[in-house]
């Protein structure tokens, strides 16, 4: 069975470098790039709007931005709180609150000064939604811990006053993190990616090509997965680069490289099984033993709202959707650098002269329906990538008007 | 009045032994204007030592203005405050040996020092100082910490005293090159040794030859490169080794100086952390102007290239290498270095060199140039100036 997404918009030129990374929230499409901007692009354009001129820049940090996540949740008080959290190059976190009506990014401190020396390399935000369990924020170190904070919105209030009683207009807005624990790692190496579940999992991907599964609850670990695939040189060269639950957090999806291909493995979480690969058919001479999902590394995976599909982006310029029952390959988006709608805007080589006409795909995410305007928008889900031809491309799913 | 009675006297051991230690003469050196003052101290100070010494069987305190590491720029308030004065007694009491013999060490070598400003001219290298004394010195390591300790008690550089570190780096000129009187053409050299006023020419040179300057990090690509004479006809290729010596950067910047205009400077380096910390290295110095060479152009070897070079095969990412931990906290370190502003570095190079860092840490790969194009150097250099062949 095949799944057609078509194009519906894009934007070259989005940065002046390569963008890294990319979130999705209600109102925006926030990406993050090496330039050191996070841009906001306006999700409910109408047909004749371009993307650039419906954008929220800020300024970050010179050094340049590698990972972004966003914390968007409507609270008791009936408000609709938007954060983000950026990590430059440097492994600082950068924190904003996003003013609705304004339209602008206010600057947030949410970590202490202790915690604010140490180096981050990636991100997320677990969004809870029951008034039971907080919110939590989920960050790991260069030296390959996993760091978990509460994340609360309201200021603290009196220890007898009862969760379960009617809001009252006493909840005073202050977001502000209370520190719970670390998971350590077993050994030193980069924690590259990491993920929350719904059902109180963290996956933590290592660039040695281990995943530890842990419990949010208590930050124990659970499951340890390695060893995927084919190993290359040195054994490392099966580095992590995404790990994604699906919606209802029964499924891992897990990226990582194995030599110059990228592979895309596929675990439940209750009993820590392997369920196996996402592969492409290959045919005649091109056939070796590996299982692969793309022809050089997979950067991002991302899972459709019912879980039923996975998108994977790669080195080789390629978004390929995935069944995830099946485990097929039902559709595979080629990108190329002509596509830009803007003549002015496409980007063929970069500064040193190299091409870029088939762009890497550095990360990719499906949103759901509803959260882009335009034909189709609000019956289809929707897939949006970045390219490093420096370029944002949004689709929709086929079909369904 | 005997010990017992001073020990009542002092109520800690501390203070015992301050009690119990002799009073010294201090003797101090500090910072020099010309050649001639410094041997007028070094010459005063040492008969105003042996005079304590000999004479009146007075220990000696040696009080100076030396931290033991690299000389680094201090302003006039820092030196004002004299927060690194540093006080040395002989005879040392009751301390290691180490301790004992550095105030020998200091004296004697400052007593070659008066002699080679003496002489001018010709120059000696740390390691024949060293040698003149292996017993005294013990290791090169104590001399070349020493003579820094040295330069900052005088606060000059050590070609003041006709010291020189050994050569490094290796210098090869396609077309004739003069430094000074010393000839250059079709071998490769080591970096003679130049002064303030040593001046570089190409006296052969058509205003019409496009000549390069070629920098390498490595001598493996150096010697691999100088072996294709038709490519590098009109190149002048120079390698520090690995992170250069002051001396290869100081010819750098002389080239910088008195070639032309249209020369085109470029550097190439293995594309991890180090290699580009090597870049900023030659482009600028953070205090000595001499050695700054600021038109130099990062061409490679990049991620790209080598993924793009090796393209043929069919595992092209196998030849980069993971990033370690150590790699990576370097480059994070590196990265906000290339972006603080006082760096004197030009915007475009800043902006590659940020955005190559950027893309070995997010891809967390690095790769070394020996490796490029599968390894044929010549095939690399072919095909990033294919306008020259």
């Amino acid at each position: 069975m095949s799944k057609l997404f078509i194009p519906t918009t894009n934007c070259g030129k989005a940065h002046d470098s390569d963008i890294y990374d990319l979130a999705i929230t209600n109102p925006y499409t926030v990406s993050c790039s090496g330039d050191g901007y996070l841009k906001l692009w306006s999700n409910k354009l109408t047909g004749d709007q371009l993307a650039k001129d419906y954008v929220i820049e800020e300024f970050v940090t010179p050094v340049g931005l590698r990972s972004v996540a966003t914390f968007e949740s409507v609270e008791s008080n009936g408000a609709t709180i938007i954060i983000l959290s950026a990590i430059s190059f440097d492994g600082k976190i950068h924190f904003y609150q996003l003013n609705i009506k304004e339209s602008k990014l206010e600057k947030l401190s949410l970590l202490d000064a202790e915690h604010s020396k140490h180096s981050y390399w990636a991100c997320k935000w677990y969004i809870s939604s029951s008034r039971k369990h907080s919110h939590r924020f989920v960050a790991t170190t260069v030296q390959g811990a996993t760091k978990v904070w509460d994340f609360l919105v309201f200021q603290d209030v009196e220890a007898e006053a009862d969760i379960d009683g009617p809001v009252t207009d006493s909840l005073v807005y202050e977001p502000h993190f209370k520190f719970q624990g670390k998971i350590n790692s077993q050994a030193p190496g980069f924690a590259c990616a990491v993920d929350v579940s719904s059902n109180n999992l963290i996956a933590t991907g290592f660039s040695d090509g281990s995943v530890v599964v842990s419990q949010l609850s208590t930050l124990r670990p659970v499951y340890n997965f390695e060893g995927f695939g084919l190993k290359g040189i040195e054994g490392s060269s099966s580095t992590i680069r995404d790990v994604k639950f699906s919606p209802a957090g029964s499924l891992l999806a897990v990226a990582h490289d194995s030599g110059s291909y990228g592979c895309v493995s596929l675990y439940e979480t209750e009993f820590g099984e392997r369920i196996g690969n996402f592969t492409v058919p290959t045919h005649g001479n091109q056939a070796t033993v590996a299982s692969y999902a793309h022809d050089g590394w997979v950067f991002s995976v991302s899972f459709s709202s019912t879980g039923e599909y996975l998108a994977s982006a790669g080195y080789d310029g390629k978004v390929r959707i995935w069944d995830t029952k099946s485990r097929e390959r039902v559709s595979t988006l080629n990108i190329n650098a002509t596509d830009i709608e803007v003549e002015e805007d496409i980007v063929l080589e970069d500064e040193e002269g190299d091409s870029l006409e088939i762009p890497p795909v550095l990360a990719v995410s499906f949103f759901g329906k509803g959260v882009r305007s335009g034909l189709g928008g609000s019956t289809n889900e929707g897939i949006c990538c970045v390219c490093s031809d420096r370029s944002i491309r949004w689709y929709r799913e086929a079909g369904g008007i | 009045m005997s010990l017992r009675m001073i020990m009542g006297d002092c109520s800690s051991r501390v203070k015992l032994k301050e009690r119990l230690t002799p009073e010294s003469r201090v003797v101090e050196f500090s910072e020099v204007k010309s050649e001639e003052e410094c041997q007028r101290q070094i010459t005063n100070n040492m008969r105003f030592i042996r005079l304590a010494l000999k004479e009146h069987r007075i220990p000696i305190t040696i009080l100076f203005n030396g931290k033991a590491k690299k000389h680094t720029g201090r302003t006039q308030k820092e030196r004002m405050i004299g927060g690194n004065m540093v006080r040395w007694r002989y005879p040392e009491f009751g301390t290691n040996k180490k301790k004992c013999s550095r105030v020998p060490q200091l004296l004697h070598l400052l007593q070659i020092i008066n002699e080679r400003i003496k002489t001018r001219k010709n120059t000696t290298t740390v390691r024949d100082v060293y040698y003149g004394n292996v017993e005294l010195f013990e290791s090169q390591r104590v001399t070349e910490t020493l003579l820094h300790r040295i330069e900052n008690m005088f606060n000059v550089q050590k070609q003041f005293f006709n010291i020189v570190s050994t050569q490094k780096g290796l210098i090869y000129s396609g077309p004739q090159l003069l430094i000074d009187s010393q000839e250059i053409r079709n071998e490769c050299q080591l970096i003679p040794y130049m002064t303030k006023d040593t001046s570089i020419r190409l006296p052969d040179l058509l205003p019409e030859t496009k000549l390069k300057v070629i920098v390498l990090e490595k001598d493996a690509i150096f010697q691999q490169l100088i072996q294709c004479h038709d490519l590098i006809k009109n190149w002048i290729i120079i390698t520090g080794k690995g992170y250069p010596d002051l001396l290869s950067r100081i010819l750098l910047h002389k080239m910088d100086k008195f070639l032309p205009q249209n020369v085109e400077f470029h550097i190439f380096t293995d594309t991890d952390p180090y290699g580009i910390d090597i870049v900023t290295k030659y482009m600028c110095h953070p205090t000595l102007q001499a050695a700054r060479c600021p038109r130099l152009i990062h061409k490679g070897v990049l991620l790209n290239q080598l993924i793009r070079g090796n393209s043929t095969e069919r595992h092209s990412m196998l030849v980069l290498l993971p990033l370690s931990v150590r790699d990576a906290t370097f480059s994070m370190n590196l990265i906000c270095r290339i972006c603080d502003d006082s760096q004197n570095v030009n915007e475009k190079t800043r902006r590659s060199l940020k955005h190559e860092l950027q893309r070995q840490l997010f891809f967390q790969r690095k790769g070394e140039m020996n490796v490029a194009n599968n390894g044929d150097v010549e095939q690399y250099f072919e095909r990033m100036y294919d306008e020259v062949v």
